[in-house]
């Protein structure tokens, strides 16, 4: 009976048909397509950039953990504040304003001082002839500073961080003769002050960064703490508003003094974050796992597209050539098949440079050669087929036999294969990502496990940023797994089940 | 009372779009030492019913009614631990087409035959090679050979080998399908003879499936041609020959080539069997039969008997192709 | 046409003009020897498939070869077309030596040579639809660049092996058509180039005996109305006896015995042929009995016996026939025979 054309040709309706009977090709595809949904769809999954960091404390928890663990009912969660000059509040101004500038696109606070215009005109003429007079002391002493206090009020409903932070850059522009004074300080809802910062100059200066940092010595012994103190759960003992006060103090030269002052931001990471909470750089875990979805699938799909591709030329071209280019490719083969792939992988990554293609390209240049040998043997019986020998009688040429008629017959074998490929492919990429050789520019889950492993996850029991990409990997290489098989059940009869 | 009767057979194939009905109340008769040859297109059933009398049935395949009776004896009815020990191989046994490849390459010839011999029968070794020796002196091969290994036969003799075989419990009843098919002329006569000598010697009864009309002309002794599941012409080998009265079985025999006969136009018949999942109404053969009318489209012919000798046709044209006409005259 | 269009009895008498010559055809395939075996040495073994024929076949005619499986009928039939490289011999198509040519010379001489294949399943892809299995020759013989071009030449050729109306089967797969129609698309993808020669490789072995007449009819009318020349490779004498204008006999690589069909069926001069003949079951209980056949099998084509190759299994076998092997010659009006005793 007709069992031959039962066997070959299968038309994409029926193969649809034939699927949708497999419960674990369903359960396969319909994961797959959650992945597909999460990679194409990760912008909108995550406000974060997987590659920003500081956006929480090194493995902070995530934030649900608050209603769901006692101890972080109250943790913090980051207080992040670029302080421009629209978010200053002026407190206090003589003889000074605050203004903004932009440069190089970014907005500078500026707080400028008058010039002593009369004092200097005066004293150009006057001085001498007034040397010894009464108002020779007056001037004589220091004359007196213009002061520009600005703040900011940071409400803290938390229990104490374990650190915070302020940075900004800073420069003067004055004449040389001019004194100007800076200075940081929080005041507590008490009305504590804390003194954070202080500097005073002479004359004009360069940008200079200012970096407080909680956990520093110098900031410790400025406060009279001992180095075994902490200064971030002392100052922000308490629930409620805190002030960041900034004050500038000028005595003016001939030219005007102008603090400005860019990039200030004051920090206090949080101890939860977001969904599953932040890696030791305080990166988001959440926005890394959503993005690795992406580089997990392309490198994957590409890999194993790659692979599949050599593999099956080779295999065609070997097989259906034979002789002596069959022999040499053969042996080729079976000499890559003999070695440990993982070694291998490991000393060209280290050779090659750490970048995702170089690393599709090695899983690419390990993986074909199952795919060659299978497509070789296939191609053997194919090309005695009659049809093949049909299409010589027509004057067909290799090329052309080998493109229409063996191809087409070993796409559902080499289809089914590459499925089945994609997951090696991950699990590949995965292990050289997670032993440091992976592209430390992108995210992947294996560098999320590599960095949990480095960076203490494993003895701070962080099992939110373990676990999370240990299943995703896990999941989206069974389902591929599934569909694999399925596909392979359907297109290749000798798994066929008898109906 | 005939040796095997068979009478309303119907076996049908379960398969997911719905029941291939590949044996469709079948009925006929061998007698002892009669040859019954079945002849029909690739896929009419007759595969299909040497399984059903054998019940070597795959799981799909389901016997939907009718009676089998060997020697008085209702075969269906036993259970299938029974068939196996008492039937088969010991009443009823079997020859298929290729059957020479279902023999053991690592086993030699003779213990291969001892051990068919030793499963069945409860007999001491020794009485079991003599036995084998025997049988392969009976179909033509020297007992010499009891120790080669079946790579050293070739195709005819290792088919004369399964032959052996299946006579080594002395059945009543062998079934051959395509016993010869796969061979060349000029072996698969030489099985053909070394067949009918045993046959006429041991007084066994046969039955032959055969597509091919010139071995069931010269071994078999009734002939049924089937057609889409069911028996249209049934009687001896003379009568259907002779007078074929069924249009399918008129083209059938016509369309057969002789190679005594003058050179001639090779006749077919046109069109293909129908497909058994939904065979066509009324009389299955009516697309593609010249003599079809609104009858053979309603109503299903049955069996009838026509002159003497139970030559039997299912057709309602009966009384027309008595005369003879030749309807696939071209 | 009417210049190739011959009538039988001149085509019987070998008047007609000869399209084909086949001279001393040898086609050897080596045997892969184990390492253990060419370090032993000796002479190369290799299978002597086809082992020095010589026959021609004439414009317009059907010749038939006749032989068991394993005689190099199938092997001769490729070899003709260049399908196989020949070892030995030679083979002129009208004027041109098929042996000698160069492969683009070779994919040319495809257009007027060639072949239907026995297996109706297998010698079509089964992921192409008829329309493009027929445009294949086309395409590849780069007479047509699309579908739309090949279409008339497509429907032609469906209309030539009376598949009509053609639109109905032009987007069928071979798995929807039956084992007949299957093989008339075979036939219809062999004359889409207009081939002057065609050879049919046991056309109709794998179908059932109701339908082979289809085939075989349209090939004799293919022969007879347009002058298509074919060669008919069959293990079936009695297919070939009905169709066959000339028939050859092979066994064991060689041609032993050919003439016009009539005459080698009724005064078969060979005792290899006799055995044939007398093979054929009759289907006619009437004549019943089993013909006299040759005792034993074909034996191994790598060592076949010597003088003779018939001998160990020839009933008329004597001392000579061990030791010199019979030329062809002629015996009889056309009718050409290779046994030392054939005449006696």
């Amino acid at each position: 009976m007709s069992k031959n054309g039962a066997q070959n040709g299968i038309s994409a309706p029926t193969f649809w048909e034939q699927y949708k009977r497999k419960p674990l090709g369903m359960v396969g595809l319909f994961i797959v397509l959650v992945y597909i949904f999460v990679a194409i769809f990760a912008p909108f999954l995550t406000p974060y950039n997987p590659k920003q960091i500081l956006l929480a404390d090194r493995i902070a928890a995530p934030v649900w953990f608050r209603s769901v663990v006692p101890q972080y009912n109250d943790a913090p969660s980051t207080v992040r504040t670029d302080l421009g000059p629209n978010e200053w509040t002026v407190s206090e101004a003589t003889g000074g304003k605050l203004s903004s500038q932009e440069q190089d696109g970014k907005t500078i606070t500026v707080i400028g001082f008058d010039p002593v215009f009369s004092g200097d005109v005066i004293a150009e003429g006057e001085a001498d002839a007034f040397e010894d007079s009464e108002f020779a002391d007056a001037y004589e002493k220091e004359p007196d500073m213009s002061v520009v206090e600005l703040s900011y009020v940071v409400p803290y409903t938390y229990s104490p961080p374990k650190t915070f932070g302020l940075t900004f850059n800073y420069w003067i522009d004055a004449s040389p003769d001019s004194k100007t004074e800076l200075q940081f300080v929080i005041e507590t809802p008490e009305g504590k002050e804390f003194n954070l910062w202080g500097k005073s100059y002479s004359g004009a200066l360069g940008s200079q960064p200012a970096r407080i940092d909680s956990r520093d010595l110098t900031l410790k012994q400025r406060l009279g703490l001992t180095i075994f103190d902490d200064p971030a759960p002392r100052i922000f003992s308490s629930k409620g508003d805190y002030r960041l006060v900034l004050t500038a103090k000028a005595t003016s030269g001939e030219e005007p003094t102008r603090v400005c002052i860019s990039d200030t931001v004051f920090y206090i990471p949080g101890m939860v974050h977001g969904v599953l909470g932040a890696d030791h750089m305080g990166a988001d875990l959440w926005a890394q796992l959503v993005y690795g979805t992406r580089i997990s699938l392309s490198i994957g799909l590409s890999a194993a597209a790659i692979s599949v591709a050599v593999g099956t030329a080779v295999g065609i071209i070997c097989g259906y050539l034979g002789g002596v280019v069959d022999e040499f490719m053969m042996r080729v083969v079976d000499v890559l098949m003999a070695i440990p792939t993982l070694p291998i992988l490991i000393i060209l990554g280290a050779i090659l440079g750490k970048s995702v293609w170089n690393i599709v390209l090695l899983i690419s240049a390990f993986a074909w050669m199952g795919t060659a040998r299978l497509v070789r043997s296939q191609t053997l019986s194919l090309r005695e087929r009659v049809f093949v020998e049909a299409a010589k009688a027509s004057g067909a040429s290799d090329a052309y036999v080998m493109i229409t008629h063996i191809l087409p017959n070993v796409l559902p074998l080499v289809f089914a294969g590459m499925v089945l490929r994609i997951p090696s492919a991950i699990l590949t990429e995965a292990s050289l990502s997670f032993l440091g050789l992976g592209d430390p520019r992108v995210a992947t889950w294996g560098r999320m496990l590599h960095n949990a492993r480095g960076f203490g996850a494993f003895t701070t029991l962080a099992w939110w940023w373990l676990v999370p990409p240990g299943l995703a990997i896990t999941f989206l290489s069974l389902a591929f797994v599934f569909i694999g098989n399925t596909v392979n059940e359907i297109l290749n009869p000798r798994y066929r089940e008898r109906s | 009372m005939a040796l095997l009767e068979v009478r309303d057979l119907k076996m049908y194939y379960k398969t997911l779009r719905g029941h291939v009905k590949a044996v469709d109340s079948v009925s006929f008769d061998i007698e002892r030492g009669e040859a019954l040859g079945i002849a029909g297109e690739s896929g009419c059933g007759k595969s299909s019913m040497a399984n059903t009398v054998l019940r070597l049935l795959p799981s799909n395949g389901k016997i939907h009614g009718g009676s089998i009776t060997l020697d008085g004896v209702e075969i269906l009815k036993l259970d299938d631990e029974t068939f196996r020990e008492s039937i088969r191989w010991k009443k009823i046994s079997m020859v298929f087409q290729g059957a020479m490849n279902a023999l053991n390459p690592v086993h030699r010839i003779g213990d291969q035959i001892v051990e068919a011999i030793l499963t069945h029968e409860d007999i001491p070794h020794a009485e079991a090679v003599e036995r084998t020796e025997q049988l392969l002196d009976m179909v033509g091969i020297n007992p010499k050979r009891f120790k080669e290994y079946p790579h050293e036969f070739s195709g005819g003799m290792k088919q004369r080998v399964v032959i052996a075989m299946a006579l080594a419990c002395n059945p009543d009843v062998i079934v051959a399908d395509e016993p010869t098919t796969a061979l060349d002329v000029m072996v698969q006569s030489q099985v053909l003879k070394a067949m009918e000598d045993l046959r006429k010697r041991l007084d066994l009864s046969m039955m032959l499936i055969t597509h091919d009309l010139s071995v069931i002309a010269q071994t078999c002794d009734k002939i049924a041609i089937m057609y889409a599941g069911k028996i249209v012409e049934y009687g001896s080998v003379i009568d259907v020959y002779e007078n074929p009265t069924h249009p399918y079985g008129m083209g059938l025999v016509k369309a057969f080539p002789n190679i005594k006969a003058e050179r001639t136009r090779v006749r077919s018949l046109p069109g293909f069997p129908p497909n058994l999942l939904a065979p066509p109404e009324g009389c299955r053969f009516h697309p593609r039969c010249p003599l079809a009318d609104r009858t053979c489209m309603e109503e299903e012919p049955r069996l009838i008997e026509i002159g003497s000798n139970s030559h039997k046709v299912a057709c309602h044209k009966v009384d027309m192709l008595e005369r003879g006409v030749d309807i696939w005259e071209q | 046409m009417g210049a190739v269009r011959a009538t039988d009895e001149e085509r019987r008498v070998g008047h007609g003009e000869v399209i084909l010559d086949v001279e001393n055809l040898v086609k050897y395939f080596p045997l892969r020897r184990g390492f253990a075996q060419s370090l032993k040495g000796g002479p190369d073994l290799a299978v002597k498939a086809v082992d020095g024929v010589t026959f021609n076949v004439k414009k317009g005619e059907l010749f038939g070869v006749v032989g068991e499986s394993g005689c190099g009928k199938t092997t001769m039939g490729r070899t003709i077309l260049r399908l196989l490289e020949p070892t030995d011999g030679k083979v002129v198509f009208e004027d041109t030596d098929v042996t000698a040519l160069d492969p683009e010379e070779v994919k040319k001489l495809r257009r007027r040579m060639q072949i239907i294949f026995q297996d109706p399943y297998e010698s079509m892809n089964p992921r192409l639809d008829v329309s493009r299995i027929i445009a294949e020759p086309l395409r590849i013989q780069g007479i047509v660049k699309n579908a739309v071009d090949a279409r008339p030449y497509i429907e032609k050729a469906l209309e030539d092996v009376e598949m009509t109306p053609p639109e109905e089967y032009l987007f069928r797969y071979p798995h929807e058509l039956s084992g007949g129609q299957r093989q008339r698309i075979a036939v219809a993808r062999a004359l889409v180039l207009d081939p002057e020669f065609i050879v049919a490789d046991e056309p109709v072995s794998m179908l059932d005996v109701s339908i082979r007449g289809e085939i075989l009819n349209l090939m004799l009318n293919l022969c007879r109305e347009r002058g298509v020349t074919f060669l008919y490779i069959t293990h079936d004498l009695a297919t070939a006896r009905h169709i066959c204008d000339r028939i050859a006999v092979m066994y064991l690589g060689k041609i032993v015995e050919k003439g016009p069909t009539d005459s080698l069926v009724k005064h078969p001069l060979h005792p290899y042929t006799r055995a044939l003949i007398g093979a054929v079951f009759v289907p006619d209980p009437k004549k019943k009995g089993f013909g006299k056949v040759l005792s034993g099998e074909v034996p191994n084509p790598v060592n076949p016996p010597s003088g003779c190759r018939l001998h160990p299994r020839c009933p008329v076998c004597r001392d000579i026939c061990k030791e010199v092997e019979p030329e062809l010659v002629e015996a009889e009006n056309n009718h050409m025979v290779a046994c030392h005793f054939a005449l006696g």
